[in-house]
């Protein structure tokens, strides 16, 4: 898998339709990597870790309910980190450019 | 109390809310009947669902009997371990919405068949993605129904047969009178009516334990061993562990029944909305599943529950007894019928769209048939699939057809993941590619399955399998990835860079400017 990343970066060239889309996909694709991380990490560490899992921080709040009840929230987090980004910055672009014609 | 449950016989209550809910969904039907005379009205509501109502479709789809009944069912009975494969269909959705959520409703027209047609610029992909559809929709419809006959027979002591002829005859009505407007509302009105149930279950089970879930757990790992709150043995092979989590947060996200929701809504900003409002509605719910879990082991207890079902699938009808007594269980068991039917049509109309759109419409008629003709033949397809899901649910009774579901995720992950993931991501991406890819991906799942023990020890009941692992996704999936990517690598042409700059303008501004 290859994705051409625009030449310059750092230099404030000029925002086209195909730069914002590049970096809609980079976002995309970033924060796909994270919430699959997140996942396996999840996972492995049921497999792994399951003593250091069955600690209770308070009685009834074994750490491995914290921790699934944290990657749900990191779900959740990821996705409105997502919907934040996409309404501030990449909508108002494709806006933009979509009037400005290109 | 575990001796004078109510369920398991018809009574006045469920009874009559389940009429209320057939007469209702009825209407529906009948008002979305008069708004259903194209193509477009029938495949895709005519664009007309809202963002907001999509999401709770969507949700609807998602958490059917299974989620609903089944989780917290599994957690009542083995504490923690029964929702650790529930996260990982939660983690499918942040995937589908960042990576397929607005490209494929801007790319696409009825199906994701439409997304790689556009794309590859070959139409007859559709013979494939058809066929994955098709596959996929029937398995998770023989499944339901199998499901869905046994637990009506349990709630309501209905004959395994006539539940199987009820829910058959009612989907059918949905979605031939009523195409995806109709099937989408009775998603709504389904999934509000489950989220009422969950949310009320809750409050008045948490009123038990101070209004504080962790008393609700301290009590059940005080009862029961600290063993119900932590990983117990469900993990015993972390490879297949690993495995079934890929299949999960992949094949979620590529159900073909889920994503022919994305194309119902006005445009790719209220795909993406929609997929948000999914996402949260799910993850909630999820937390509800597991704090009901808790409190049936707690209230009704893991012997009471047994003795009506092994899989614990009566967990929180027993529950809604003892909450809420008999008129909340008549509730609950009418909600549980209704959704049934809802997803059940929701899966009726993908495949019929599959046949009509995909592979009559373009590949055979070579998209020039007309309005009239495609409806005729989506109409026609839905009762032959009517019937052989019908036909299979008689068929299939009590056989084990669990791995159904594994089935059809691991081919939604391993053969439509790739093709549409590298249709919006990968510019070099070919037909030749995504034909081998997919064939790879759908072959290569089929064959590994079988060679498991889920086919060779659960269902033939030989000693052993010739291989250890059960799920296919952790070797297809890369598998059906490498080969999209050196066939197209191969297949290089001309004019392939030029089509995929196209797409990218339409992912952005979707269909009006490409």
């Amino acid at each position: 898998m290859q994705i051409t990343t625009s030449p310059a970066a750092g230099l404030p060239t000029p925002e086209t339709l195909r730069s914002v889309g590049r970096r809609h996909q980079h976002v995309a694709l970033g924060l796909t990597v994270l919430m699959l991380a997140a996942f396996f990490l999840f996972i492995l560490s049921i497999a792994y870790f399951k003593e250091a899992l069955s600690i209770q921080i308070m009685p009834g709040l074994s750490l491995a309910i914290l921790v699934g009840v944290a990657s749900v929230a990191f779900a959740l987090v990821l996705t409105f980190a997502y919907v934040a980004w996409v309404n501030r910055v990449h909508d108002v672009a494709v806006h933009r450019l979509a009037k400005g014609g290109r | 109390m575990e001796s004078t449950f109510a369920g398991g016989r018809a009574n006045a209550v469920s009874i009559a809310f389940f009429i209320a809910f057939l007469v209702s969904t009825l209407a529906i039907t009948w008002w979305a009947s008069r708004r259903t005379r194209t193509a477009e009205q029938f495949f895709a509501a005519g664009r007309s669902i809202g963002a907001f109502q999509n999401g709770i479709a969507l949700a609807g789809d998602f958490v059917a009997a299974a989620g609903f009944l089944g989780i917290s069912g599994l957690v009542s009975l083995v504490g923690f371990d029964g929702l650790i494969y529930a996260i990982g269909g939660v983690m499918g959705w942040p995937v589908m919405l960042f990576l397929f959520g607005e490209p494929l409703r801007n790319l696409g027209k009825y199906s994701f068949g439409d997304v790689l047609a556009y794309r590859l610029a070959s139409p007859r992909i559709r013979i494939i993605t058809g066929i994955t559809t098709l596959g996929i929709t029937i398995c998770y419809l023989v499944m339901q129904m199998v499901g869905a006959g046994d637990l009506i027979h349990l709630l309501f002591g209905m004959n395994y047969d006539v539940a199987i002829w009820i829910i058959g005859g009612f989907m059918l009505v949905y979605v031939i009178f009523g195409g995806m407007l109709a099937t989408t509302w009775v998603q709504i009105i389904k999934a509000v009516l489950m989220s009422f149930a969950a949310v009320a279950m809750t409050v008045m089970a948490l009123s038990y334990f101070g209004f504080n879930p962790v008393n609700l757990l301290a009590s059940a790992g005080a009862q029961h061993g600290a063993a119900v709150l932590s990983p117990g043995r469900l993990i015993s092979n972390p490879l297949d562990a690993v495995s079934v989590a890929l299949a999960l947060a992949l094949g979620v996200a590529s159900l073909p029944h889920v994503l022919m929701r994305f194309f119902t809504v006005p445009d790719g900003r209220a795909a993406r909305r929609s997929l948000v409002y999914a996402t949260t509605i799910i993850s909630v719910f999820l937390m509800l599943t597991f704090i009901l879990g808790f409190a049936a082991m707690q209230l009704v207890g893991g012997t009471a529950i047994r003795a009506m079902d092994k899989g614990g699938n009566m967990a929180i009808p027993l529950l809604a007894e003892k909450l809420g007594g008999v008129s909340f269980l008549g509730f609950v068991s009418a909600v549980s019928f209704a959704t049934i039917l809802a997803v059940v049509s929701g899966l009726l109309i993908t495949g019929a769209t599959a046949v009509a759109h995909d592979l009559y419409g373009t590949v055979l008629r070579k998209g020039r048939s007309t309005q009239r003709e495609t409806l005729l033949v989506a109409r026609i397809s839905t009762v032959a699939l009517a019937l052989v899901a019908i036909v299979l649910g008689l068929v299939l009774k009590g056989q084990n057809v669990a791995f159904l579901v594994g089935l059809a995720t691991a081919v939604a992950a391993a053969a439509n993941f790739p093709a549409i993931f590298l249709a919006i991501y990968w510019k070099r991406y070919t037909a030749a590619g995504a034909v081998c890819g997919m064939l790879t991906g759908l072959a290569a799942s089929l064959l590994f399955i079988y060679f498991s023990p889920t086919i060779q020890v659960d269902v033939l009941k030989h000693a052993t399998a010739p291989l250890t692992m059960r799920n296919p996704a952790l070797v297809c999936v890369p598998l059906s990835f490498l080969v999209s990517v050196v066939v197209s690598l191969m297949t290089q042409h001309q004019n392939d860079h030029q089509r995929y700059e196209e797409i990218e303008e339409r992912i952005l501004l979707g269909v009006r400017e490409a």
